[in-house]
């Protein structure tokens, strides 16, 4: 009888201390999983913020004559192409790994549309003397900067609750909560070198000053 | 026996603990500064040095926006759009309910400089801003070495940019009138025990008068600015501002 009452009080104690540890990792785990969206949001909003400054910046550019129509033509594809996916589809990116791959590569398009658009710029003084034209482009330039801050931010976070869900013994929580991995930015393929564009055509004719 | 589980112990301990990170080559951030100006490139005078130290401290007296000025003379190949943003979170100029920070980084041989402008500056020190910044008051003298000159006038810009974006921040506290109030009623009270105890014979004893008022001096020395130099506000940095090169 004694023997049993012990028996009571051990697994009772375990199941006690076993429940707040359930908890308490839990807590831990949803605490984790907000930062990593809230710092999403973050990323959705520096990448907005450079949809919204392309209309300007393309009707900016259109504005000087003989300016090359294919490159600005790429642009607003790619940017139409990343104002496709839409506001819901973007929240739920970062539970499913396709729609985030999906996100990334519109807007990695974009970014090397942009770049080119800024490589050819170079071709036409016109442009560089014009002062609308060079707040939107230091406006680009802080945007692009401010894209790379949240992109790492979101990848520190997204590693710090991939780490905490995946550690043993908080795994276990974690799988039993349907917790799951969150998918990380890769670096843009070719980011890292500038784009080439072709300056052996000839310039267009009415730029010179 | 024991020794295997001395080893499982340990190989446990390593699973739990031994998250080794990958070494860094970057360049390491310096402690948080108690300065607003800090030359580690030697690109300024003495003098200008300091009439940019006061006027930075006056600065955040009078508006609790926290500008820093810091030069380097090497980023080691970083660029210095990572570098400063790094910077910006360790140091967390700018009031933590403000992120009214900004940061002005040279880096002498990389020949680049930077204003980093923290979440709350970044309506008026917006990126096209910082630029113009830049371009206009900063590169023109960096290109002809004088370094005095263009952080002298860059800063001067950041601060006519910034100005008016807040205010100081009250300090806190009760009103004077209240102060003063409370210090009279304490008075009176004292009085009226002080006389009731000359019921019991120290009224007689001529005391009465002497310590009653004696300390009224001590209650006007109210809120003293400490007048050190920087001290971090925690203020929040997400990659506004602008680069340039000369």
């Amino acid at each position: 009888m004694k023997k049993f009452l012990v028996f009571l009080v051990v697994v009772g104690g375990i199941l006690l201390i076993g429940g707040m540890w359930y908890v308490r990792t839990r807590n831990q785990l949803v605490t984790l999983d907000e930062q990593v969206k809230s710092s999403w949001s973050q990323v959705e909003n520096v990448y907005q913020r450079r949809l919204d400054l392309i209309p300007n910046l393309v009707s900016t550019v259109k504005g000087v004559a003989n300016f090359e129509q294919e490159t600005l033509t790429k642009v607003v594809e790619a940017r139409a192409q990343a104002s496709q996916i839409s506001s819901e589809a973007l929240k739920g990116a970062i539970n499913d790994p396709a729609s985030f791959e999906k996100f990334q590569a519109a807007q990695s398009g974009l970014s090397s549309a942009l770049s080119r658009l800024m490589v050819v710029v170079e071709r036409y003084p016109e442009l560089k003397a014009n002062q609308n034209f060079l707040e939107l482009q230091a406006q680009l330039e802080g945007t692009e900067n401010r894209i790379s801050v949240e992109r790492r931010r979101f990848n520190e976070t997204a590693q710090g609750y991939n780490t905490a869900i995946r550690r043993f013994p908080d795994s276990l929580v974690a799988s039993m909560s349907g917790f799951a991995a969150r998918p990380y930015f890769q670096a843009d393929a070719g980011a890292a070198q500038a784009p080439k564009v072709d300056f052996s055509k000839p310039a267009p004719s009415g730029t010179g000053p | 026996m024991k020794i295997s589980r001395l080893a499982c112990l340990f190989l446990l301990a390593l699973a739990f603990f031994g998250w080794v990170s990958p070494a860094q080559a970057l360049l390491a951030i310096p402690a948080v500064p108690d300065h607003y100006v800090n030359d580690e490139a030697g690109l300024l005078s003495a003098a200008n040095r300091q009439s940019l130290e006061d006027r930075l401290a006056q600065f955040e007296r009078d508006t609790s926006n926290q500008i820093l000025v810091v030069t380097f003379p090497d980023l080691q190949g970083e660029p210095i759009e990572d570098f400063s943003i790094r910077l910006a979170e360790k140091w967390k100029p700018g009031q933590s309910v403000r992120n009214n920070g900004a940061i002005l980084v040279v880096s002498k041989n990389d020949h680049k400089v930077r204003i980093e402008a923290g979440y709350g500056l970044e309506g008026v020190l917006s990126d096209a801003v910082s630029s113009s910044i830049l371009q206009r008051e900063i590169l023109p003298h960096f290109k002809q070495g004088d370094f005095d000159a263009g952080i002298r006038n860059g800063v001067d810009a950041i601060l006519q940019a910034t100005r008016g974006e807040y205010h100081a921040i009250p300090q806190a506290g009760l009103p004077h009138w209240l102060v003063v109030l409370i210090v009279f009623l304490l008075i009176l009270l004292l009085l009226k025990l002080l006389r009731r105890a000359g019921a019991y014979g120290l009224y007689r004893s001529g005391s009465y008068y002497g310590g009653g008022w004696g300390a009224g001096g001590s209650w006007g020395g109210g809120s003293s600015h400490s007048s050190g130099g920087f001290s971090s506000g925690g203020g929040s940095f997400g990659g506004g501002g602008a680069s340039g090169s000369w």
